[in-house]
């Protein structure tokens, strides 16, 4: 989970990085890589549950960003931007997906908090729980699902899902509301 | 606070969105109502869990390394071709989704009709309207006949040469084989029954059809001799009020309106199937003296007047320009066969007038062949 704190490092620093990355810099720019990265491997792992899927998007997000930065207009917040493209390219993915399946997706990963403690049968009930919240999830589709994440993961407000997504407030509310009420259904005979 | 409102707050509420009065009235309903205090709690329960869900984190070498290869494929995307990084374009903008496929769907289909109706419009446009069946003979053939009524065999004519000829050829066979067993008898005219003898046919009176049906098969010249030969046989009602009915229909097809329909003497099933080929430009030039070769010196006299009298009637009319060439011939196959000056002469005047009028080039070549051929004779 990651901190909203962790995004209030001085902005003049990171400004100074962009500015000089939009004029070729690489090594600014990888600065930037490895202060966004981890944030941008969740994103895209929430969206497609598959370490190689993400993994490959995170990095896309970062060349894309490199590649596009020039259109950056540096008196907004770099986190928003890169997050909308990375968010673009995992919808994109998704999208995809439904028609292309690859074998390695197929298999589910281990989550990690899943070592046992106390009584086995309540952990058992736990573990089914988390699991079907997490295929429910997974379920939403794709406009939904990345609401709901940045909302959920990320703890953004709306206004800044709102402009990560470039849609309206209205707009996120409706999608995260929606979002919320399909999973309470789907998850109703576990509550 | 109903329920009802509390709904349209809850989610608010959830992401403690909501001004205190606000607040304060959910919190009251959450009090009074169990009902929404269970939705509330069961919204909030799936959202912790939620939370609760983590993932897999990839290891410190893995973040080590991560801008190294962020840096190694942003240079090889700088060396990627230029047709690559269009094909990548293309790739992100058309992203399969139901609503696309849809849209591509009909597109696909407006495109394949399209397709297909051009094709057809294609094809259906190289069948020359000359060149489709021609329906007009059907009834008379399947007119009552019998066995007996049919004609004796006779000697064939060579196949027609092109396939372009073939509805125009369908008659040089059949009006020769007329003319030969009919008209070239020296003695009075020939009547049905005499002609189907001399056919060999040896059958009767059934000739009276049989004559009916030719007529109605062909040419110009053909129906000359008709006129001359079988004047005394009277059509069967039944068979005349169908060629009427194909005459009709026939006249229709025609592209402008002629009126060489009924004004003259001759049957006019054979007058309107030689002005059709006359007109539709599909007459093949050799065909006039295939025609005409055949007939004796009266029968051309009766064409050329026929003719000459059709083009004072008709100066106007589209196929003028072919029948100069029927009349051309005519006189020129009336001079072979009669040696007589009179029409030479008259037949080169003629044709030299009509030079002078044709637009139509490949009519004044032939026109002028005509000529030459016309004082060769004398030269000779």
């Amino acid at each position: 989970m990651v901190e909203p704190k962790q995004e209030l490092e001085p902005l003049e620093v990171e400004r100074e990085l962009i500015r000089k990355a939009k004029q070729g810099n690489l090594y600014s720019f990888e600065q930037l890589v490895k202060k966004y990265q981890k944030k941008m491997y969740r994103l895209a792992f929430r969206m497609t549950k598959n370490h190689d899927s993400a993994d490959d998007l995170a990095q896309e997000t970062f060349v894309k960003a490199f590649t596009s930065i020039r259109s950056f207009k540096e008196e907004y917040k770099f986190y928003p931007w890169i997050c909308r493209i990375c968010m673009n390219l995992s919808i994109n993915y998704l999208k995809r997906k439904k028609f292309t399946v690859s074998e390695s997706e197929l298999e589910p990963y281990k989550l990690e908090d899943k070592k046992a403690t106390g009584d086995p049968m309540s952990q058992l009930i736990k573990d089914e729980l988390m699991d079907r919240i997490e295929r429910s999830i997974d379920k939403l589709p794709p406009p939904f699902k990345v609401v709901f994440i940045l909302k959920v993961y990320e703890d953004l407000s709306y206004e800044q899902i709102a402009k990560s997504l470039n849609i309206s407030v209205g707009t996120v509310m409706s999608r995260l509301f929606r979002a919320r009420e399909r999973l309470q259904k789907s998850l109703k005979d576990y509550l | 606070m109903i329920c009802k409102d509390f709904e349209k707050l809850i989610h608010l509420y959830l992401d403690q969105k909501l001004d205190e009065q606000k607040k304060k009235e959910v919190e009251k309903h959450l009090e009074e109502c169990q009902k929404c205090r269970e939705r509330f709690e069961a919204l909030k329960l799936v959202e912790e869990k939620a939370k609760g869900i983590k993932i897999p984190e990839p290891g410190d070498a893995y973040w080590e390394s991560f801008s190294q290869r962020v840096r190694e494929r942003i240079a090889s995307k700088q060396k990627q071709p230029f047709g690559v990084k269009v094909k990548d374009f293309f790739a992100t903008i058309f992203v399969l989704s139901p609503s696309r496929l849809k849209v591509a769907a009909a597109v696909a289909s407006l495109v394949l009709v399209f397709i297909i109706g051009k094709l057809y419009i294609d094809y259906k446009g190289t069948i020359p309207e000359r060149l489709k069946p021609v329906e007009r003979e059907t009834p008379v053939v399947e007119g009552p006949k019998t066995e007996k009524e049919k004609p004796a065999p006779a000697p064939q004519k060579p196949a027609p040469k092109t396939e372009k000829k073939g509805v125009v050829e369908q008659k040089g066979p059949r009006i020769k084989e007329e003319v030969t067993n009919e008209v070239e008898k020296p003695t009075p005219p020939i009547q049905p029954e005499s002609k189907e003898v001399a056919a060999g046919a040896g059958a009767e009176p059934m000739a009276k059809k049989a004559v009916t049906r030719d007529i109605a098969k062909k040419g110009p010249v053909a129906g000359a001799l008709e006129q001359e030969v079988a004047r005394p046989v009277e059509m069967p009602e039944a068979p005349k009020a169908a060629m009427r009915a194909m005459a009709d229909v026939e006249k229709k097809k025609t592209k402008p309106e002629s009126k060489i329909m009924g004004e003259h003497t001759l049957d006019k099933i054979t007058l309107q199937e030689t002005h059709k080929y006359l007109f539709a430009d599909s007459i093949e030039i050799l065909d006039v003296d295939y025609h005409h070769e055949h007939l004796n010196a009266d029968s051309l006299r009766v064409i050329i007047d026929f003719w000459k009298k059709f083009i004072q009637d008709n100066p106007d009319d589209p196929a003028v320009e072919y029948i100069y060439l029927q009349i051309a011939a005519a006189y020129y196959y009336s001079f072979d066969k009669t040696k007589d000056e009179a029409i030479r002469e008259q037949g080169i005047k003629e044709i030299e007038q009509f030079l002078k009028i044709s637009q139509k080039e490949e009519i004044k070549e032939e026109l002028i062949k005509r000529v030459e051929k016309l004082k060769g004779l004398k030269e000779k």
